[in-house]
Protein backbone atom coordinates (compact mmCIF):
# COMPACT_ATOMS: atom_id res chain seq x y z
CA UNK A 1 0.00 0.00 0.00
CA UNK A 2 2.74 2.35 1.00
CA UNK A 3 4.65 1.53 -2.20
CA UNK A 4 1.55 2.25 -4.31
CA UNK A 5 0.91 5.68 -2.80
CA UNK A 6 4.59 6.48 -3.16
CA UNK A 7 4.46 5.67 -6.87
CA UNK A 8 1.31 7.73 -7.31
CA UNK A 9 2.88 10.71 -5.54
CA UNK A 10 5.91 10.41 -7.78
CA UNK A 11 3.69 10.44 -10.86
CA UNK A 12 1.83 13.49 -9.59
CA UNK A 13 5.02 15.40 -8.87
CA UNK A 14 6.28 14.42 -12.26
CA UNK A 15 3.19 15.71 -14.02
CA UNK A 16 3.15 18.95 -12.14
CA UNK A 17 6.86 19.53 -12.73
CA UNK A 18 7.97 22.68 -14.52
CA UNK A 19 8.77 22.27 -18.23
CA UNK A 20 12.35 23.26 -18.82
CA UNK A 21 13.75 24.03 -22.22
CA UNK A 22 17.29 22.76 -22.16
CA UNK A 23 20.05 23.23 -24.73
CA UNK A 24 20.40 20.24 -26.98
CA UNK A 25 23.89 20.49 -28.39
CA UNK A 26 24.52 16.85 -27.69
CA UNK A 27 21.47 15.59 -29.55
CA UNK A 28 22.29 13.35 -32.44
CA UNK A 29 19.30 14.62 -34.40
CA UNK A 30 20.81 18.11 -34.61
CA UNK A 31 24.03 16.82 -36.11
CA UNK A 32 22.09 14.78 -38.65
CA UNK A 33 19.94 17.79 -39.46
CA UNK A 34 22.92 19.76 -40.71
CA UNK A 35 23.52 17.01 -43.23
CA UNK A 36 20.05 16.58 -44.64
CA UNK A 37 16.50 17.80 -44.27
CA UNK A 38 14.23 19.63 -41.88
CA UNK A 39 12.03 16.61 -41.51
CA UNK A 40 13.57 13.24 -41.96
CA UNK A 41 11.01 11.23 -43.88
CA UNK A 42 11.01 8.38 -41.44
CA UNK A 43 7.30 8.22 -40.83
CA UNK A 44 6.20 5.26 -38.84
CA UNK A 45 9.46 4.87 -36.97
CA UNK A 46 8.47 3.18 -33.74
CA UNK A 47 9.95 3.98 -30.41
CA UNK A 48 9.23 2.86 -26.90
CA UNK A 49 7.65 6.26 -26.39
CA UNK A 50 4.91 5.37 -28.81
CA UNK A 51 3.91 2.05 -27.27
CA UNK A 52 0.32 2.13 -26.10
CA UNK A 53 -0.05 2.13 -22.38
CA UNK A 54 3.49 3.36 -21.80
CA UNK A 55 3.01 5.59 -18.81
CA UNK A 56 6.36 7.22 -19.30
CA UNK A 57 5.69 8.32 -22.85
CA UNK A 58 6.11 11.90 -24.00
CA UNK A 59 2.58 12.98 -23.16
CA UNK A 60 3.25 12.50 -19.48
CA UNK A 61 6.66 14.09 -19.55
CA UNK A 62 6.86 17.73 -18.73
CA UNK A 63 10.47 17.76 -17.56
CA UNK A 64 12.88 16.77 -20.30
CA UNK A 65 16.57 16.08 -20.16
CA UNK A 66 19.01 16.10 -23.08
CA UNK A 67 20.30 12.65 -22.35
CA UNK A 68 17.18 11.17 -23.93
CA UNK A 69 16.75 11.51 -27.69
CA UNK A 70 13.29 13.08 -27.56
CA UNK A 71 13.14 16.83 -26.93
CA UNK A 72 9.60 18.05 -26.77
CA UNK A 73 7.82 21.09 -25.43
CA UNK A 74 4.09 21.63 -25.19
CA UNK A 75 4.09 23.95 -28.22
CA UNK A 76 5.87 21.33 -30.27
CA UNK A 77 3.38 18.69 -29.24
CA UNK A 78 0.47 20.95 -30.15
CA UNK A 79 2.02 21.81 -33.51
CA UNK A 80 2.62 18.15 -34.29
CA UNK A 81 -0.93 17.15 -33.40
CA UNK A 82 -2.19 19.89 -35.71
CA UNK A 83 0.01 18.65 -38.56
CA UNK A 84 -0.95 15.02 -38.11
CA UNK A 85 -4.66 15.82 -38.16
CA UNK A 86 -4.43 18.01 -41.23
CA UNK A 87 -2.28 15.72 -43.30
CA UNK A 88 -3.90 12.55 -42.03
CA UNK A 89 -0.58 11.03 -41.08
CA UNK A 90 -0.92 9.11 -37.87
CA UNK A 91 1.86 8.90 -35.41
CA UNK A 92 3.70 11.89 -36.81
CA UNK A 93 3.52 13.71 -33.52
CA UNK A 94 5.54 10.99 -31.89
CA UNK A 95 8.44 11.18 -34.31
CA UNK A 96 11.74 11.81 -32.57
CA UNK A 97 13.33 12.96 -35.82
CA UNK A 98 10.87 15.80 -36.34
CA UNK A 99 12.91 18.79 -35.29
CA UNK A 100 10.96 21.52 -33.53
CA UNK A 101 11.15 24.70 -35.56
CA UNK A 102 10.20 26.74 -32.53
CA UNK A 103 13.90 27.09 -31.80
CA UNK A 104 15.44 30.14 -33.48
CA UNK A 105 18.94 28.75 -33.83
CA UNK A 106 17.72 25.74 -35.73
CA UNK A 107 15.43 27.88 -37.88
CA UNK A 108 18.23 30.11 -39.06
CA UNK A 109 20.43 27.12 -39.67
CA UNK A 110 17.84 25.35 -41.80
CA UNK A 111 16.64 28.44 -43.65
CA UNK A 112 20.26 29.37 -44.34
CA UNK A 113 20.92 25.99 -45.87
CA UNK A 114 17.76 26.10 -47.97
CA UNK A 115 18.61 29.59 -49.22
CA UNK A 116 22.11 28.47 -50.09
CA UNK A 117 20.83 25.58 -52.22
CA UNK A 118 18.35 27.90 -53.95
CA UNK A 119 21.00 30.53 -54.63
CA UNK A 120 23.46 28.08 -56.09
CA UNK A 121 20.74 26.48 -58.19
CA UNK A 122 21.32 23.11 -56.57
CA UNK A 123 17.69 22.62 -55.64
CA UNK A 124 17.12 20.46 -58.70
CA UNK A 125 13.73 19.04 -59.50
CA UNK A 126 11.06 20.20 -57.08
CA UNK A 127 7.85 18.44 -56.18
CA UNK A 128 4.72 20.01 -54.77
CA UNK A 129 1.57 18.67 -53.18
CA UNK A 130 -1.28 20.63 -54.66
CA UNK A 131 -4.97 20.66 -53.80
CA UNK A 132 -7.37 21.26 -56.69
CA UNK A 133 -11.03 21.21 -55.77
CA UNK A 134 -10.48 18.85 -52.90
CA UNK A 135 -8.27 16.39 -54.74
CA UNK A 136 -4.58 16.40 -53.88
CA UNK A 137 -1.83 15.58 -56.36
CA UNK A 138 1.89 15.28 -55.97
CA UNK A 139 3.23 17.12 -59.00
CA UNK A 140 6.52 18.01 -60.60
CA UNK A 141 7.32 20.09 -63.63
CA UNK A 142 6.28 18.35 -66.81
CA UNK A 143 3.60 16.04 -65.58
CA UNK A 144 -0.11 16.04 -66.41
CA UNK A 145 -3.07 15.76 -64.08
CA UNK A 146 -6.80 15.55 -64.59
CA UNK A 147 -9.44 17.77 -63.03
CA UNK A 148 -12.80 16.10 -63.16
CA UNK A 149 -16.12 17.71 -64.08
CA UNK A 150 -16.78 21.19 -65.40
CA UNK A 151 -13.75 23.45 -64.89
CA UNK A 152 -14.07 27.12 -65.92
CA UNK A 153 -10.61 27.79 -67.42
CA UNK A 154 -10.39 27.40 -71.20
CA UNK A 155 -7.95 25.43 -73.27
CA UNK A 156 -4.60 27.20 -73.44
CA UNK A 157 -5.06 29.27 -70.26
CA UNK A 158 -2.14 29.61 -67.89
CA UNK A 159 -3.05 28.94 -64.28
CA UNK A 160 -1.39 29.40 -60.96
CA UNK A 161 -2.24 26.64 -58.48
CA UNK A 162 -2.78 28.42 -55.19
CA UNK A 163 -3.34 25.67 -52.65
CA UNK A 164 0.08 24.19 -52.11
CA UNK A 165 0.40 21.92 -49.08
CA UNK A 166 4.02 21.00 -49.40
CA UNK A 167 6.96 21.62 -51.65
CA UNK A 168 10.38 20.08 -51.65
CA UNK A 169 13.44 18.96 -53.47
CA UNK A 170 16.06 16.33 -52.93
CA UNK A 171 17.47 17.96 -49.82
CA UNK A 172 14.64 19.88 -48.23
CA UNK A 173 10.88 19.95 -47.79
CA UNK A 174 8.62 22.78 -46.79
CA UNK A 175 5.40 21.55 -45.26
CA UNK A 176 2.50 23.90 -44.77
CA UNK A 177 0.15 23.93 -41.83
CA UNK A 178 -1.90 23.15 -43.86
CA UNK A 179 -1.08 25.51 -46.74
CA UNK A 180 2.07 27.33 -47.76
CA UNK A 181 2.13 31.04 -48.39
CA UNK A 182 1.90 32.49 -51.92
CA UNK A 183 5.13 34.31 -51.30
CA UNK A 184 7.04 31.10 -50.71
CA UNK A 185 5.99 28.84 -53.56
CA UNK A 186 4.59 29.22 -57.06
CA UNK A 187 3.14 26.40 -59.16
CA UNK A 188 2.25 27.20 -62.77
CA UNK A 189 0.08 25.06 -65.01
CA UNK A 190 -1.51 25.18 -68.46
CA UNK A 191 -4.86 23.83 -69.52
CA UNK A 192 -4.01 21.43 -72.29
CA UNK A 193 -7.24 19.62 -73.08
CA UNK A 194 -10.93 19.66 -72.27
CA UNK A 195 -12.81 16.53 -73.25
CA UNK A 196 -15.38 14.02 -72.22
CA UNK A 197 -14.64 10.71 -70.58
CA UNK A 198 -15.40 7.38 -72.20
CA UNK A 199 -18.95 6.10 -71.94
CA UNK A 200 -19.62 4.96 -68.43
CA UNK A 201 -22.58 2.77 -67.56
CA UNK A 202 -24.98 3.42 -64.75
CA UNK A 203 -26.86 0.24 -64.02
CA UNK A 204 -29.15 -0.56 -61.10
CA UNK A 205 -30.90 -3.90 -60.79
CA UNK A 206 -33.12 -5.39 -58.11
CA UNK A 207 -33.95 -9.01 -58.44
CA UNK A 208 -37.50 -10.31 -58.59
CA UNK A 209 -38.92 -6.79 -58.57
CA UNK A 210 -38.91 -5.96 -62.24
CA UNK A 211 -36.65 -3.01 -61.49
CA UNK A 212 -33.68 -1.99 -63.54
CA UNK A 213 -32.20 1.25 -64.80
CA UNK A 214 -29.52 1.66 -67.35
CA UNK A 215 -28.02 4.69 -68.94
CA UNK A 216 -24.69 5.77 -70.36
CA UNK A 217 -23.03 8.98 -69.32
CA UNK A 218 -19.87 10.90 -70.07
CA UNK A 219 -18.13 13.22 -67.64
CA UNK A 220 -16.27 16.36 -68.53
CA UNK A 221 -12.65 16.56 -67.54
CA UNK A 222 -9.75 18.94 -67.98
CA UNK A 223 -6.11 18.03 -68.40
CA UNK A 224 -3.55 20.31 -66.79
CA UNK A 225 0.15 20.25 -67.60
CA UNK A 226 2.37 21.51 -64.81
CA UNK A 227 4.84 24.04 -66.19
CA UNK A 228 7.05 24.92 -63.25
CA UNK A 229 7.46 24.96 -59.50
CA UNK A 230 9.38 27.81 -57.93
CA UNK A 231 10.42 28.34 -54.32
CA UNK A 232 11.40 31.75 -53.00
CA UNK A 233 14.27 32.35 -50.64
CA UNK A 234 13.22 32.31 -47.03
CA UNK A 235 13.84 35.22 -44.72
CA UNK A 236 16.10 34.42 -41.78
CA UNK A 237 14.30 36.80 -39.44
CA UNK A 238 10.67 35.97 -39.91
CA UNK A 239 10.69 32.38 -38.76
CA UNK A 240 7.99 29.81 -39.28
CA UNK A 241 5.24 32.41 -39.84
CA UNK A 242 6.51 33.25 -43.32
CA UNK A 243 5.46 29.80 -44.52
CA UNK A 244 1.88 30.35 -43.45
CA UNK A 245 -0.85 32.15 -45.29
CA UNK B 1 -8.77 -11.12 -68.95
CA UNK B 2 -11.97 -9.11 -68.74
CA UNK B 3 -9.99 -5.93 -68.16
CA UNK B 4 -8.07 -6.26 -71.39
CA UNK B 5 -11.31 -6.47 -73.37
CA UNK B 6 -12.24 -2.92 -72.38
CA UNK B 7 -9.96 -0.49 -74.21
CA UNK B 8 -7.99 1.60 -71.76
CA UNK B 9 -4.91 3.74 -71.84
CA UNK B 10 -2.78 6.03 -69.70
CA UNK B 11 -3.26 9.76 -69.78
CA UNK B 12 -1.24 11.43 -72.54
CA UNK B 13 -0.05 14.91 -73.29
CA UNK B 14 0.61 15.09 -77.00
CA UNK B 15 4.23 16.18 -77.60
CA UNK B 16 4.42 17.97 -74.21
CA UNK B 17 1.85 20.51 -75.32
CA UNK B 18 1.62 23.48 -72.98
CA UNK B 19 5.14 23.15 -71.61
CA UNK B 20 6.40 25.92 -73.85
CA UNK B 21 3.49 27.18 -75.87
CA UNK B 22 0.02 25.71 -76.13
CA UNK B 23 -0.82 24.54 -79.65
CA UNK B 24 -4.39 23.80 -80.66
CA UNK B 25 -4.47 20.17 -81.68
CA UNK B 26 -7.42 20.53 -84.05
CA UNK B 27 -6.03 20.76 -87.56
CA UNK B 28 -9.14 20.99 -89.71
CA UNK B 29 -12.86 20.66 -89.30
CA UNK B 30 -15.36 19.80 -92.06
CA UNK B 31 -19.05 20.59 -91.84
CA UNK B 32 -21.07 18.22 -94.00
CA UNK B 33 -24.70 18.96 -94.79
CA UNK B 34 -27.37 18.78 -97.47
CA UNK B 35 -28.47 22.01 -99.12
CA UNK B 36 -32.09 21.04 -99.38
CA UNK B 37 -33.00 18.23 -96.99
CA UNK B 38 -34.83 19.41 -93.81
CA UNK B 39 -32.56 17.28 -91.63
CA UNK B 40 -29.71 19.73 -92.32
CA UNK B 41 -31.79 22.74 -91.38
CA UNK B 42 -29.99 23.35 -88.09
CA UNK B 43 -26.60 22.82 -89.68
CA UNK B 44 -27.38 25.38 -92.36
CA UNK B 45 -28.51 27.76 -89.65
CA UNK B 46 -25.22 27.21 -87.85
CA UNK B 47 -23.17 27.80 -90.99
CA UNK B 48 -25.02 31.04 -91.68
CA UNK B 49 -25.02 32.51 -88.16
CA UNK B 50 -22.39 30.92 -85.90
CA UNK B 51 -19.58 29.56 -88.02
CA UNK B 52 -17.76 32.85 -88.62
CA UNK B 53 -17.51 33.49 -84.85
CA UNK B 54 -15.70 30.20 -84.49
CA UNK B 55 -13.34 30.89 -87.40
CA UNK B 56 -12.47 34.34 -86.08
CA UNK B 57 -11.64 32.96 -82.64
CA UNK B 58 -9.59 30.09 -84.08
CA UNK B 59 -7.57 31.30 -87.08
CA UNK B 60 -5.30 28.26 -86.79
CA UNK B 61 -8.07 25.79 -87.57
CA UNK B 62 -8.91 25.17 -91.24
CA UNK B 63 -12.64 25.03 -91.89
CA UNK B 64 -14.23 23.21 -94.83
CA UNK B 65 -17.85 23.11 -95.86
CA UNK B 66 -18.90 20.02 -97.74
CA UNK B 67 -22.44 19.98 -99.14
CA UNK B 68 -23.56 16.40 -99.76
CA UNK B 69 -26.90 15.76 -101.41
CA UNK B 70 -29.46 13.63 -99.53
CA UNK B 71 -27.02 12.89 -96.69
CA UNK B 72 -27.41 13.71 -92.99
CA UNK B 73 -25.37 16.52 -91.41
CA UNK B 74 -22.15 15.73 -89.60
CA UNK B 75 -18.82 17.22 -88.59
CA UNK B 76 -15.43 15.67 -89.17
CA UNK B 77 -12.52 16.80 -87.04
CA UNK B 78 -8.95 15.99 -87.98
CA UNK B 79 -6.18 16.37 -85.43
CA UNK B 80 -2.47 16.99 -85.60
CA UNK B 81 -1.68 13.41 -84.61
CA UNK B 82 -3.53 12.21 -87.73
CA UNK B 83 -6.67 10.93 -86.07
CA UNK B 84 -10.10 11.64 -87.42
CA UNK B 85 -13.33 11.96 -85.47
CA UNK B 86 -16.75 12.03 -87.07
CA UNK B 87 -19.87 13.15 -85.28
CA UNK B 88 -23.45 13.13 -86.52
CA UNK B 89 -25.39 16.32 -86.10
CA UNK B 90 -28.89 15.11 -86.98
CA UNK B 91 -31.47 16.67 -84.76
CA UNK B 92 -28.90 18.84 -83.04
CA UNK B 93 -29.76 22.52 -82.82
CA UNK B 94 -27.26 25.25 -83.73
CA UNK B 95 -26.36 25.83 -80.07
CA UNK B 96 -25.49 22.20 -79.67
CA UNK B 97 -23.47 22.17 -82.90
CA UNK B 98 -21.50 25.14 -81.50
CA UNK B 99 -20.79 23.18 -78.33
CA UNK B 100 -19.59 20.09 -80.17
CA UNK B 101 -17.38 22.19 -82.41
CA UNK B 102 -15.88 23.78 -79.31
CA UNK B 103 -15.44 20.31 -77.83
CA UNK B 104 -13.44 19.23 -80.87
CA UNK B 105 -11.30 22.33 -80.54
CA UNK B 106 -10.49 21.54 -76.92
CA UNK B 107 -9.45 17.96 -77.55
CA UNK B 108 -6.05 16.58 -78.24
CA UNK B 109 -6.32 13.96 -80.95
CA UNK B 110 -6.00 11.11 -78.50
CA UNK B 111 -8.69 8.44 -78.60
CA UNK B 112 -11.15 8.61 -75.72
CA UNK B 113 -10.82 5.43 -73.73
CA UNK B 114 -10.95 4.36 -70.10
CA UNK B 115 -8.30 6.33 -68.21
CA UNK B 116 -6.09 4.04 -66.16
CA UNK B 117 -4.80 6.82 -63.93
CA UNK B 118 -5.76 10.46 -63.62
CA UNK B 119 -2.16 11.64 -63.78
CA UNK B 120 1.05 10.94 -65.65
CA UNK B 121 4.61 11.82 -64.82
CA UNK B 122 7.96 10.96 -66.32
CA UNK B 123 9.71 11.56 -62.98
CA UNK B 124 7.71 9.93 -60.21
CA UNK B 125 10.48 10.22 -57.65
CA UNK B 126 12.18 13.43 -56.51
CA UNK B 127 13.96 12.31 -53.37
CA UNK B 128 14.86 8.85 -54.61
CA UNK B 129 12.87 5.66 -54.27
CA UNK B 130 13.00 4.29 -50.74
CA UNK B 131 15.02 1.18 -50.02
CA UNK B 132 15.52 -0.45 -46.65
CA UNK B 133 19.02 0.94 -46.13
CA UNK B 134 18.14 4.52 -46.93
CA UNK B 135 17.89 5.96 -43.44
CA UNK B 136 20.01 3.40 -41.70
CA UNK B 137 23.47 4.11 -40.39
CA UNK B 138 25.90 2.57 -42.87
CA UNK B 139 28.40 1.68 -40.12
CA UNK B 140 26.17 -1.28 -39.27
CA UNK B 141 27.56 -2.92 -42.41
CA UNK B 142 31.05 -2.86 -40.87
CA UNK B 143 29.97 -3.88 -37.41
CA UNK B 144 31.51 -6.91 -35.82
CA UNK B 145 29.41 -8.96 -33.48
CA UNK B 146 29.23 -9.32 -30.52
CA UNK B 147 29.14 -5.51 -30.30
CA UNK B 148 28.68 -3.55 -27.13
CA UNK B 149 27.12 -0.70 -29.10
CA UNK B 150 24.40 -2.70 -30.78
CA UNK B 151 23.81 -4.96 -27.83
CA UNK B 152 23.26 -2.03 -25.48
CA UNK B 153 19.88 -1.66 -23.85
CA UNK B 154 17.84 1.01 -25.63
CA UNK B 155 17.00 4.00 -23.51
CA UNK B 156 13.28 4.11 -22.97
CA UNK B 157 13.10 7.46 -21.27
CA UNK B 158 13.10 8.58 -17.74
CA UNK B 159 12.17 5.84 -15.32
CA UNK B 160 10.65 6.43 -11.93
CA UNK B 161 13.89 5.32 -10.30
CA UNK B 162 15.86 7.94 -12.22
CA UNK B 163 13.37 10.59 -11.22
CA UNK B 164 13.60 9.71 -7.56
CA UNK B 165 17.40 9.65 -7.69
CA UNK B 166 17.41 13.11 -9.31
CA UNK B 167 15.09 14.45 -6.65
CA UNK B 168 17.34 12.99 -4.00
CA UNK B 169 20.45 14.54 -5.61
CA UNK B 170 18.81 17.95 -5.73
CA UNK B 171 18.30 17.78 -1.98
Amino acid sequence: MAAKTCARQVMNIWRRGQPSFLPFKELSCVRELSQCSVKRPNVGGASLHSLPGNRFSSEFLSVVSPSWACLRTKSTHEADVKISMDLGVCGMERLEDFTPLADKHLQTDVTGQINETLEQGDAGRLYAVVNIRGIQHKVTAGDVIVVKYDFPPNVGDRLRLEKVLAVGGKDFSLIGQPLLSRNVVRVDATVVEKTLSHNRAWFVFQKRRNFKKFFLYREMFTVLAINSIQVAKLSQDKGVQQLED
Amino acid sequence: MANSAIPRDFLKNVLQNGMGRYVCQLQRITFRFCKSHPGSRHMRDFVENHLLDFTKKNPGVVVYLQPRRHRPPSIVAEFLNGRRETMEMIGKEPGEICKWTEHMRGRSGVQIVNMIRNNHTETPSTQGIWHPFMFRDSTTALAKFPSSQYSAVKQTGKTATDFILEEVKKK
